[in-house]
């Protein structure tokens, strides 16, 4: 009967109850509320650093492919996927951090911008590494493809040069499937964020779920899974979205050209 | 030699390949004169692709250019970098491709594929590239162009997207149009309404074209010389009547007889065996293997071009003062008198 008044107030006045242990009879998402613009700067972060060197990386190694390039940045990619986040999270921080004092150990939050930055970079960094390999991995196969597909040759014949018709004709049609690839992985990178953020004591969402979970904070767990799941949904939107603004074939129902 | 608008002599081409180096082109010249239309014709994998994509400068990385030279305009483009081949492709060298579902960008409006060309002429607006390119779209007889302009490849059939290849090959008014397999992959419907309207932009353009094909139909029609390609090799050239109402090589011979018409009840004729293996190109005639009629020397040495008359060259050993008459086969002799009828 419990758990129908709790699923009751849910509904009804999307009252998600109150943290039992962690933050005894705070409501949970006010608990919530302070870590998620934390949790979200570092998925963001690494989400936006990832892209560019992916797309680097995979455009490299797509342009020289079975050379030396490629085959460095095949065994990178290779490292980078096989190995977790976590791994690097804490390689990162005992060498980068420990050993030669680049970074700060653990996340700053002061109101110092320069310090709170570079106390992400180590973080954001760790869960980036899996990105930009899945990216570079994809972006060259895509690539590779379309560079031998017929209307690149027919784009060279036009008279545009190699670079040119790189870029004008290989590039976007090799973006159709990244999207694929690219929005989703921001669910992933939210999956490792959960170890990472503990690794690096970001006040963030997954270390406050890691928390709860370990100490039977039951509306608590079930606020953060709330919020997980509402992100994984939400970018299974924006890559259904995004195919019909990259692909005009996909473009279903539009009236304009008939 | 004037009117010689490009010549290719003893173009030799082969390709790296793990099981060794395929000899894809074996020394092929031939010329082309200002608003002719030369047609090469073979089967696949005789070299004639390889050929036209040397000419164009866009062969894959394996090929290696063993020798020859293309000369267009006093400049051998074989030697020329791929910066200066820019001015060449597309400006002065068309080039329309087989298979016009892959060859435009699936991404892009038709407009802006064709005005991407228009522009590398030289800088122009934007409403009068659009104007340009849809006076194109017209002239190669797309209907409704100013609407189409901006419709995407997917929303044309197969025949409206060679049409708008075409456009693409004539954006920059080039001189020399090249034509690799242009209707193969379409509807026989659709097949003469391009080859008729190839043959009407050459008229109006005063274009030379070099015309590639396996269908010898599709040649009678359009071509006024004929080039016959076998094994990387051309093997017999002339005028298309002389090609079509006295061919020499045994080849071209076979290729005549295994020609559906509509006129005879009997089996169709084909050529048995298969084409050789050119990572290993045979010694003598390449076409002896398969030719019931091969003589000894067909085997251990290469023929000559034998002269027929001016124009007219085929390069086997039967054509040798020595070689034992070899009639024509009666079902080959019977078509060529049809066709004679036909064409007075």
């Amino acid at each position: 009967m419990q758990y129908f008044y709790f699923w009751r107030n849910i509904i009804v006045d999307g009252d998600w109850g109150v943290s039992v242990k962690i933050e005894p009879s705070v409501p949970v998402f006010q608990v919530l509320r302070n870590r998620i613009p934390v949790t979200m700067a570092l998925n963001i972060a690494s989400l936006l650093v990832s892209i560019p060197l992916g797309i680097i990386t995979g455009t490299l190694a797509a342009l020289k492919k079975s050379k030396l390039p490629d085959h460095v940045l095949s065994l990178m990619v290779v490292l980078f996927i096989s190995v977790p986040s976590f791994v690097f999270a804490s390689l990162l921080q005992y060498f980068a951090a420990g050993q030669f004092g680049w970074f700060p150990v653990v996340f700053q939050n002061t109101t110092d911008m320069a310090v709170k930055i570079s106390s992400m970079v180590l973080p954001v960094l760790a869960l980036a590494l899996h990105p930009i390999a899945s990216i570079c991995r994809y972006l060259r196969g895509e690539l590779i493809e379309t560079l031998s597909s017929e209307f690149m040759l027919l784009a060279r014949t036009k008279g545009l040069s190699h670079y040119k018709a790189i870029v004008c004709h290989a590039f976007r049609n090799s973006m159709v499937p990244m999207a694929n690839v690219v929005i989703p992985m921001f669910t992933h990178i939210m999956g490792g964020s959960l170890v990472v953020e503990k690794i690096f004591s970001i006040p963030g969402v997954g270390g406050i779920m890691t928390n709860a979970v370990s100490v039977n904070d039951h509306s608590l767990t079930m606020a953060a899974l709330i919020f997980y799941s509402a992100i994984s949904l939400f970018t299974i939107l924006l890559v259904d979205i995004s195919y019909g603004i990259i692909d005009p074939r996909v473009r279903l129902g539009g009236k304009k050209n008939g | 030699m004037s009117d010689v608008i490009l010549s290719v002599d003893n173009l030799a081409v082969s390709f790296r390949s793990d099981n060794g180096m395929v000899r894809a082109v074996r020394g092929v010249s031939f010329d082309l004169k200002r608003g002719e239309t030369v047609a090469i014709v073979g089967e696949s994998g005789s070299g004639k692709s390889v050929t036209i994509k040397s000419i164009m400068g866009i062969l894959t990385k394996n090929a290696v250019i063993d020798s020859g030279t293309i000369t267009y305009d006093g400049m051998d483009l074989l030697k020329l970098s791929e910066k200066e081949y820019h001015h060449i492709r597309g400006a002065k060298i068309g080039l329309i491709f087989q298979d016009p579902l892959s060859a435009l960008n699936p991404l892009m409006k038709i407009g802006h594929q064709i005005t991407e060309a228009l522009r590398l002429n030289g800088p122009i607006s934007k409403e009068e590239a659009r104007q340009r390119a849809v006076e194109l779209m017209d002239s190669v007889g797309i209907p409704d162009a100013q609407r189409r302009f901006d419709q995407y490849p997917f929303q044309f059939s197969g025949g409206m997207r060679q049409r708008v290849v075409i456009a693409i090959a004539l954006a920059r008014d080039p001189e020399i149009l090249i034509c690799d397999e242009p209707t193969t992959a379409l509807d026989v419907t659709v097949q003469a309404k391009i080859l008729d309207l190839i043959g009407e932009i050459k008229a109006k353009r005063n274009l030379s074209i070099i015309f590639i094909t396996h269908d010898l139909g599709v040649v009678a029609s359009i071509a006024d010389r004929i080039n016959v390609m076998y094994a990387g090799k051309i093997v017999e050239t002339g005028t298309t009547e002389e090609i079509f109402f006295d061919p020499r090589h045994p080849y071209t011979q076979a290729l005549l007889a295994s020609m559906p018409d509509l006129e005879t009840s009997e089996k169709l004729a084909s050529i048995p065996g298969v084409p050789p293996n050119m990572i290993y190109p045979p010694k003598g005639d390449a076409f002896a293997a398969r030719n019931p009629n091969a003589l000894k020397i067909d085997f251990e040495r290469e023929p000559p071009f034998f002269k027929i008359s001016d124009t007219h060259y085929a390069a086997t050993w039967t054509l040798h003062p020595y070689a034992p008459k070899i009639e024509m086969p009666g079902v080959l002799k019977e078509r060529i008198e049809r066709m004679r009828r036909n064409h007075a």
